[in-house]
């Protein structure tokens, strides 16, 4: 507990211990524009877990899950005691409840470490992030706080520069998203606030502090490295997944519903 | 907004334009329109004003742009051959809309009679042209391919009676919104999108569907042939100070503007130019040519003027929501069980 304490302490004066000085935009700011992506298994569980068979035995090892380094700090996630039977009872029935199997925006941080690239269009009022998966996208409004008027998917993102760091703070979510395949999951009050810093000219730290009064005891943090997508030229090429959910949500409403082969 | 819960597109089109496709096409269709108060040509640039630049000294285009419009795509039969109105038969037609929008609220409520259509309407600029489509010279979409006509059958009676979500339209399945296109063609609701530059990138952001449609402006080869998106993939190039996106790799289910369901959609064969040239502090000119050789027998050209708005832009969840296709598809199974629906057997 000591260690996690110390780890969550220490998280946030890392964006002022590095030395790499970013490229600037015209406008002066850190230049993070590019294609980028997290190289990691968080979005099948952002805590550390062994590799487990996967749920499809038909595909075998395509399908299966490797052993991954959690990204959470501390690796410990401090829910109430009500959430953890939630998440329990998320992991159980991961198959029918998480929102990614039936392709709908996969929410803030979630989206970042999905294994598909996102897109950062930097301009001096606002970043546009463009996420392959499911089209999904957020205008980040810099130096402006947005108020959420109505509960979202990707939330309502505000953002601003600290140094070499793009901080934005996120709310306005709804709790329809998860942060992963293991039923990791908040609630309608989650705050999100995010640390990009550029270590070198093709990678990012991310941090992202996690805040939701009804399901955790107190905030807590992920923290992983972003890579710059190097093809030249680097396109985000989009995920249009509602065409591979529809038989999941729709297809008892065929007339004769397919079958898996 | 977000979630979206509308019905099937095309009813839901058709059911809204009843009212007035009988008895008053014309004055709807001839009537009200935001933007294009003068010619495109004639709208490029006025006099005293010069378009501003960002710090990469590229024409700043930036900003949230309302498309909205009641100018109709393709010029109404009874205006054969009169491209713009005169003042006062624009002035009478605006008076028309407004008992007419007037009456809607007073009357009983549907979908589409609330705030988000009239506000598009309040806010709206009055122009008088007769058509979106400025070339050819009719205002109308040319003949389509006899291919063309064959897929818009074989589309329609898919839909009719849907087997599954691939029977319906794109814009049913919550895959493209009706007004984003590509081509961007103003529709009912939500016909708002932002423009955002970065030196290398033009991002053209669209309230329906939240698609965030990226463009790179580097002199990069073409995709490949055998990839294909929804948006198709675009490229784009500085001309002057009009950025020209073009856009092929279209897939072969084409858009889902409601326009395109009643010629039969595109296909893989589109391609498109879009020209975006800020004509003013508040309007953005926005121009297209689409060429698809199996869906048409030539190519056709249309204009819209975008206004400046301080709106923002919502995320529109709309797959996320979809209620409607569950039940186009109840609808079809409670249909097959109908006496004589029993006829539609299961396609092989």
């Amino acid at each position: 507990m000591i260690g996690v304490t110390l780890a969550l302490t220490a998280a946030p004066s890392s964006g002022q211990e590095h030395t790499y000085r970013a490229q600037r935009t015209a406008d002066g700011t850190p230049n993070l524009n590019g294609v980028w992506q997290a190289l990691n298994t968080a979005n099948w569980d952002i805590q550390t877990h062994d590799q487990r068979q996967g749920p499809l035995l038909q595909l075998g090892a395509a399908f299966s899950v490797p052993a991954g380094e959690g990204v959470v700090v501390g690796d410990e996630i401090p829910y109430q005691a009500s959430a953890l039977a939630t998440r329990k009872a998320n992991a159980e029935q991961w198959l029918t409840l998480d929102p990614e199997i039936k392709c709908y925006m996969p929410g803030i941080p979630r989206a970042t470490y999905m294994p598909y690239p996102f897109q950062i269009v930097q301009t001096p009022s606002h970043l546009v992030f463009a996420y392959s998966f499911a089209n999904a996208s957020r205008i980040v409004y810099m130096n402006t706080k947005v108020e959420p008027q109505i509960d979202t998917w990707m939330g309502y993102s505000s953002g601003r520069w600290e140094g070499e760091t793009l901080v934005i703070d996120t709310t306005g979510f709804n709790d329809q998203t998860w942060f992963d395949r293991a039923g990791n999951f908040h609630s309608d009050a989650l705050k999100v606030t995010e640390r990009y810093t550029a270590t070198s000219p093709d990678a990012l730290r991310y941090e992202v502090t996690i805040e939701d009064s009804k399901v955790f005891t107190r905030p807590w943090q992920m923290r992983m490295p972003l890579y710059r997508r190097l093809e030249q030229p680097a396109r985000l090429w989009k995920y249009n997944c509602v065409e591979f959910a529809e038989d999941v949500i729709y297809g008892h409403l065929r007339r004769t519903p397919k079958s898996s082969k | 907004m977000t979630t979206y819960d509308g019905g099937s597109a095309s009813s839901r089109w058709i059911e809204w334009l009843r009212p007035f496709a009988v008895a008053a096409i014309v004055l709807f269709c001839g009537s009200q329109a935001i933007g294009g108060q003068t010619t495109p040509a004639a709208a490029k640039k006025t006099a005293s004003w010069t378009v501003p630049r960002t710090a990469d000294g590229q024409p700043d285009l930036q900003g949230v742009w309302n498309y909205g419009t009641e100018t109709p795509l393709q010029r109404p039969d009874e205006l054969a051959g009169k491209e713009r109105l005169t003042p006062e038969e624009a002035a009478k037609f605006q008076e028309q809309m407004a008992e007419r929008r007037k009456a809607r609220q007073n009357g009983k409520p549907s979908r589409y009679s609330g705030e988000v259509f009239d506000d598009v309407l309040a806010k709206a600029d009055w122009t008088k042209r007769t058509s979106l489509i400025t070339d050819p010279k009719d205002g109308k979409i040319p003949p389509s391919t006899p291919l063309a006509e064959k897929r818009r059958a074989d589309r329609a009676g898919l839909l009719a009676n849907p087997d599954g979500p691939e029977d319906t339209g794109l814009a049913d399945r919550c895959i493209l919104g009706w007004s984003t296109g590509p081509p961007i063609i103003p529709g009912n609701q939500s016909n708002v999108l932002q423009l955002f530059q970065s030196r290398d990138h033009f991002v053209i952001y669209t309230e329906m569907i939240h698609d965030a449609r990226i463009v790179p402006l580097d002199d990069r080869q073409p995709a490949g042939s055998t990839i294909h998106e929804y948006s198709g993939v675009s490229r784009g190039r500085w001309e002057k100070d009009t950025l020209v996106v073009e856009t092929a790799n279209f897939t072969r289910h084409g858009v889902a503007t409601l326009t395109f369901v009643r010629t039969g959609g595109t296909d893989e064969n589109e391609h498109l130019i879009e020209r975006f040239t800020r004509t003013a502090a508040d309007t953005l000119l926005y121009e297209f040519t689409i060429t698809d050789p199996t869906t048409w027998t030539k190519p056709w050209s249309a204009a819209v003027t975008m206004r400046k708005t301080d709106e923002g832009v919502y995320e529109y969840a709309c797959h996320e929501g979809n209620r409607s296709l569950e039940t186009m598809l109840e609808n079809a199974r409670a249909t097959d069980k109908a006496p004589g629906g029993a006829a539609k057997k299961p396609r092989q």
